[in-house]
């Protein structure tokens, strides 16, 4: 015989249906929080510029290379690409450690992703099969990536100002072990970039992968990406952005055009260092303690 | 039409399970020590209600790290979100005086 004692009267289900309405404001209270809700657009902005750069540098035919036309489309410095692409979604998975309420994709966002994806790649084979398409089509997926990845976190961000309790995602002193990280992501950038316009370029971009493996391996270590992406704050997430963006762009420039001479290569690679040493050591650690 | 008592389901008629699928929502990934200030739980009372959901295929969970520190994700699946929604239909129905 069926209990009646699991149902609720109808005032104990008001009050479990209050009940639930009072956890859900105080969820909704607590985050994600609007540095979550930063990280996210971020992240979709590095992968809307990167998707668009890809396509660009092995573009076939798309586009008009009048500017000089490099060696177009052979893939050879795909490797700019890659190499900071991965390091960032490995350093973006130790940053999302952060934040203890995290935002996962509903169902229709699953579809809109699968969708723009399919559209990459249909992209790319056509850049493969050397079919010709319009170039506006590149920016166009780009975004459409943006826009699909970050629609959520932007709608967050404009609905309401940050609240009492912010998950603070503030600058601090780097670990000795993460410092030397953030250094090396520098030193291994510039070395990529400075050498990009020598013949040997090839040796240089395949150390920069072996250190890419090395560091995606120890991923867990004190010295390793999850550590370093929790550490960063938002000076160190913007050094990397500026060097990410410098590398794209000496990729697309070198894949395209004939633009990038040694002094060009060289400066790009010196600004990059510059940068993420900057970044390895500010903020300072206090000395007064 | 049948009775809104039947729509109700045994995975949420604890208090803590309740609450916690009322925390997680839809997209929510929470960690456990938020969830336990968020639900007023402690330690144990709080794993017995994730391990009971995450058997049924309400809840996942993720195992993550910082340097050496662990840290446990908590997310309602789809299933256990529908599973949730159909139970808060069934009290609104109830609230509704729909009881013989």
């Amino acid at each position: 015989m069926e209990s009646e004692s699991r149902v609720p009267s109808p005032e104990a289900a008001a009050e479990l249906l209050r009940s639930h309405g009072e956890m859900r404001e105080r969820v909704e209270h607590l985050g994600p929080s609007r540095s979550y809700a930063l990280l996210t657009v971020w992240g979709a902005l590095a992968l809307a510029v990167y998707m668009a750069a890809f396509l660009l540098s092995f573009s076939l035919t798309a586009g008009d290379p009048a500017a000089g036309g490099g060696e177009t489309g052979n893939g050879l410095y795909s490797n700019m690409l890659v190499f900071p692409f991965l390091l960032f979604g490995a350093l973006v998975r130790g940053a999302q450690e952060r934040f203890s309420i995290r935002s996962r994709a509903a169902g229709s966002g699953w579809v809109a992703k699968g969708l723009v994806l399919g559209a990459f790649v249909l992209l790319l084979v056509l850049n493969l099969f050397g079919v010709d398409y319009p170039w506006l089509l590149n920016p166009m997926l780009a975004v459409a990536v943006f826009i699909t990845l970050a629609y959520e976190p932007l709608q967050q961000l404009s609905r309401a100002p940050a609240s009492s309790v912010e998950e603070r995602w503030a600058n601090q002193p780097l670990s000795p072990a993460v410092r030397w990280m953030t250094a090396l992501i520098g030193v291994t950038s510039a070395v990529l970039l400075a050498t990009s316009s020598e013949s040997w370029y090839a040796y240089a971009s395949l150390v920069s992968m072996l250190f890419l493996v090395a560091v995606l391996l120890g991923w867990r270590a004190p010295w390793g990406l999850l550590r370093t992406g929790f550490e960063w704050g938002p000076l160190h997430w913007g050094a990397f952005g500026v060097t990410m963006s410098i590398l794209f762009l000496m990729g697309v420039l070198l894949s395209r055009t004939l633009w990038v001479t040694t002094p060009v290569s060289i400066a790009a690679g010196a600004v990059a260092l510059l940068v993420m040493l900057a970044a390895s050591v500010l903020p300072a650690r206090s000395k007064a303690r | 039409m049948a009775h809104p008592r039947h729509e109700l389901n045994d995975a949420f008629q604890t208090p803590i399970r309740f609450s916690l699928m009322a925390a997680l929502g839809r997209t929510a990934q929470i960690d456990f020590r938020t969830l336990r200030e968020l639900l007023e739980a402690d330690d144990s009372v709080l794993s017995k209600a994730v391990s009971h959901l995450e058997k049924l295929g309400y809840v996942t969970v993720t195992k993550g790290y910082v340097g050496t520190r662990p840290r446990t994700w908590v997310q309602a699946s789809a299933q256990g979100h529908r599973a949730y929604q159909q139970h808060l239909r069934a009290l609104r129905a109830i609230t509704e005086g729909l009881l013989d």
